[in-house]
């Protein structure tokens, strides 16, 4: 948006005539648009209704290197499409050293270099492995700030609570080094996907000055996620510290769950991470590893999203973008085999595809959401249970980050105020809750809402997002001849026909709990689970939805709501498939759930 | 510069605990020591595109890569046949141990034993098992009607060049920085590999005996009590 800006500027044109953008809630363009800048999702979307993408004679893809899912599966589309398309001219930008890969990709295409302005950075190791990289990390950003001239430090670390920690214990420190040594000020911002951003726009604030005339000049200290490696450049930064991790997602498709977990970079990551410190001037990166390590025990190049990820969305895509042949479809680095496998068995069981593969009208439907197909489906099939409306809002909730803010600082507080919203039958009416309170507050009063959020601990941020998802979300429903209804919420099954239509989409995400303790096993990958802290779950439920799947130091479900073993045999008769499903606690339990079902219905005709 | 700082490290043990400096007092004693790439490559990320670009400078100029490839290509077939007019000519020289042609091995033995050798055995070449999956899924059907085989040991992609397996999953839930183990090999290396001599074995056994007899001498100083425990195995020590 800002380049589009840029350019429109320096054109001397209207931003959103001859030069326009496109992202996920705003098309700013028009019939006289030349130059349309968008991202690489939506370029995607667009594929799907125009296969060749006749509109454009060039098309530019920027930021390849990132390797997305998206910029993936548009490099071999687009490599297809050369093929029928002599006339069409690609370029494809990457800021690594694999640019060879690219070009062998793109059957020897030219390659052409832009070199960056960039100084030399030279590279430090540390002469032994360390046994504790956070510790070792803060302690050289204090021996960087006590005996290194004059220039802003970055240090990597992987996750928020591990970076809020880190900037505690190195604004005491410095504190101490100020005192003790004479050094000069150190300002510290922690920088990370989820914080605001008024506050992530600080640590484009300049360096502290000296503390009196002639001290010791300040400097700044950031320490970031790896959201500082590529996509945001901060100048100024003359130190990098890079203990060697990043959180990246991992998918494992045998047990269907995708998490989030500190791993080694790449040595590819390791350089780009070096190259931040040469920006301005020479700099210094400091490795927290060994040279050996790094030859070692690194790999080559982070692996792409599309080997991390689910790809039961993609898939979809992939079908509706008119590829037939999965097996031979010319990715730069093709997905496991069980990968796939396991993308078309859950599309299969959506009804999203039939039993060889091809696209139903119900998956062609769901393409046309940028849902993931769980979410699609359920939102499709929810006008069955009058419950549309509030299925469309439990929709947009899931889309966006977690509402109910909790900051360290005050956290009883913010768990009172939640509790002001919860329900007792799960999280995703509480969420339904918290948002109906929430619009309530914006109509009666939309000055105040925002100060409403604040008090309530909700995130008005997110909340607002989560409105403009569902109005998108509701746009295409229309469209589509979806009806928006809802059960009168006097009527007792108002919760119970929202739980019901969940399990339409999430019968695939269930959990039982075990005849021992608090512990559930999630069915068909029988995975041991507990039920996140973060819940509002009171009613002691022997079967769960979930959300999600989180791994951390135990295996969580979060985001849970109870329901009746019933309803699935009623909504998903062929996932929970007497005859198929393996024996044990949940099919036994299945089984008298089926049976008590069957005697009150003979009950019931008996005494009519 | 290392040893110093695992000194110091075990130094810090040895402190009492309200001695022990508050955590922001460590700036000095424990210090993070670094050294300097030998790899003067890394240190410029430029470099590394190496000699297939082009500067934007040509920008009409391009250049394409292959033709090298050709060239290798045929070679192995020359090498091979080489080989084979060795093996013939030595044949026909010594004609005593025939070559085997599964494991290029002279046969020295009976034919029945040198297949049985593990020698032999190693180099045959033997048809994979199977792949472990479930022939009833449904992905796997849709990817067998697309022309994917499980059992032919490739991944998916034009020529099957993807990777055959998922990336495996490593939860890491602790800070070891990389490199590092959690275990201090140091310490039990330095204790365990010495073995000891006779003599000093010898000597050894004698103290812990002596040892013993003193102990015994101590606890159980009656007479009756020290004879009836050396009739039952205080000859061993401990």
């Amino acid at each position: 948006m800002s380049v589009a800006q840029r350019v429109a500027d320096e054109m001397d044109v209207t931003l959103g005539e001859e030069v326009g953008y496109s992202i996920r809630f705003e098309d700013k363009t028009t019939p006289k648009t030349m130059l349309k800048y968008m991202t690489d999702g939506m370029l995607l979307r667009e594929a799907m209704h125009d296969h060749e993408m006749s509109r454009y004679s060039c098309i530019i893809l920027d930021e390849a290197h990132e390797r997305t899912l998206a910029t993936d599966i548009l490099m071999a589309l687009l490599k297809q499409i050369a093929e029928r398309r002599p006339d069409l001219k690609i370029i494809i930008m990457s800021a690594t050293l694999d640019a060879q890969k690219f070009q062998k990709y793109f059957n020897d295409a030219p390659l052409l270099a832009v070199p960056g302005r960039t100084h030399p950075v030279e590279i430090f190791y540390t002469p032994e492995p360390e046994r504790d990289y956070v510790e070792a990390a803060i302690r050289t950003v204090l021996q960087i700030h006590a005996s290194e001239p004059e220039g802003d430090i970055l240090l990597f670390l992987t996750g928020e609570d591990e970076i809020e920690d880190a900037c505690r214990k190195i604004a005491l420190e410095a504190e101490e080094l100020t005192r003790e040594m004479d050094a000069g000020p150190l300002a510290i911002y922690p920088l990370y996907g989820t914080l605001p951003p008024h506050q992530q726009q600080r640590i484009f604030d300049k360096a502290p000055g000296p503390l009196r005339k002639g001290g010791q000049p300040g400097r700044k200290c950031i320490v970031s996620t790896n959201i500082a490696e590529t996509s945001l450049t901060i100048d100024g930064i003359v130190y990098v510290v890079d203990p060697g991790f990043s959180k990246q997602k991992i998918y494992n498709p045998r047990i269907r769950v995708e998490s989030l977990l500190v791993s080694p970079i790449s040595k590819a990551s390791a350089q780009q991470r070096a190259g931040r410190a040469g920006r301005t001037k020479p700099g210094k990166c400091f490795r927290l590893y060994t040279e050996k390590a790094f030859k070692k025990e690194l790999i080559e190049q982070t692996y792409p999203e599309i080997l991390r990820s689910n790809l039961a969305n993609t898939v979809l895509e992939l079908k509706k973008l008119g590829v037939e042949d999965l097996v031979h479809f010319d990715l730069m680095d093709p997905p496991a085999p069980e990968t796939m496998m396991r993308a078309l068995e859950e599309l299969n069981y959506l009804a999203c595809l039939d039993d060889d593969g091809e696209l139903t009208t119900l998956g062609g439907l769901a393409s046309e959401f940028p849902l993931d197909p769980a979410l699609a489906v359920m939102l499709i099939s929810s006008p069955e249970f009058y419950c549309s409306n509030e299925i469309l809002s439990i929709t947009s909730l899931l889309s966006v980050p977690q509402i109910f803010v909790r900051p360290a600082s005050s956290r009883k507080r913010a768990d009172e105020m939640k509790a002001l919203f919860a329900h007792p039958d799960g999280d995703h009416l509480t969420l339904l809750n918290a948002y109906h309170a929430y619009k309530g507050q914006e109509t009666s009063d939309p000055s105040s809402a925002k100060q409403w959020c604040h008090e309530h601990f909700l995130s008005y941020r997110h909340l607002s997002s989560a409105d403009s998802v569902r109005a998108q979300l509701k746009r295409i429903m229309e469209t589509h001849g979806l009806d928006l209804i809802s059960t009168p919420f006097e009527d007792k099954n108002y919760y119970t026909n929202i739980r019901r239509a969940m399990l339409a989409g999430f019968f695939m995400q269930v959990a039982m709990k075990e005849s021992s303790g608090k512990v559930y096993r999630t069915v068909k990958d029988e995975q041991a689970v507990l039920i996140h802290p973060s819940t509002v779950l009171r009613t002691e439920y022997d079967w769960v939805l979930y959300n999600e799947f989180v791994l951390t130091s135990k295996q969580y479900i979060r985001t849970c709501t109870g329901i009746r073993p019933e309803w699935l045999l009623e909504i998903a008769p062929v996932y929970f498939d007497m005859d198929t499903l393996e024996d044990g606690d949940i099919k036994r339990s299945l089984a008298r759930a089926a049976e008590k079902k069957r005697r009150k219905e003979a009950m019931k005709k008996a005494s009519r | 510069m290392v040893m110093r700082r695992e000194r110091d490290d075990s130094d810090d043990e040895d402190i009492p605990l309200h001695h022990k400096r508050p955590f922001g007092a460590g700036l000095k004693r424990k210090k993070i020591e670094f050294v300097k790439a030998t790899d003067a490559d890394a240190s410029n990320t430029i470099k590394n595109l190496g000699k297939e670009t082009t500067s934007i400078g040509d920008v009409y100029a391009s250049i394409v890569l292959g033709g090298g490839s050709r060239d290798s290509s045929s070679k192995p077939e020359g090498t091979s046949d080489e080989k084979d007019d060795q093996k013939e000519d030595a044949a026909e020289k010594e004609p005593e141990p025939p070559t085997c042609p599964v494991c290029s091995l002279p046969i020295t033995t009976t034919l029945q034993q040198h297949e049985a050798s593990l020698a032999h055995q190693v180099s045959l070449e033997h048809s994979h098992p199977p792949s472990a999956l479930d022939r009833s899924r449904m992905g796997l059907k849709a990817l067998e009607s697309q022309g994917w085989d499980p059992d032919s040991r490739l991944g998916l992609g034009r020529e099957g060049e993807g990777s055959r397996f998922p990336i495996k999953v490593a939860r890491k839930e602790d800070t070891l920085g990389i490199g590092a183990t959690r275990t201090q090999p140091k310490q039990a290396v330095q204790e365990k590999p010495r073995a000891l001599t006779g003599k000093e074995m010898r000597a050894l056994a004698d103290k812990e005996r002596r040892k013993g007899e003193r102990l015994q001498a101590e606890i159980y100083g009656r007479v009756d009590v020290e004879k009836y425990l050396r009739g039952n195995g205080g000859e061993d020590g401990l």
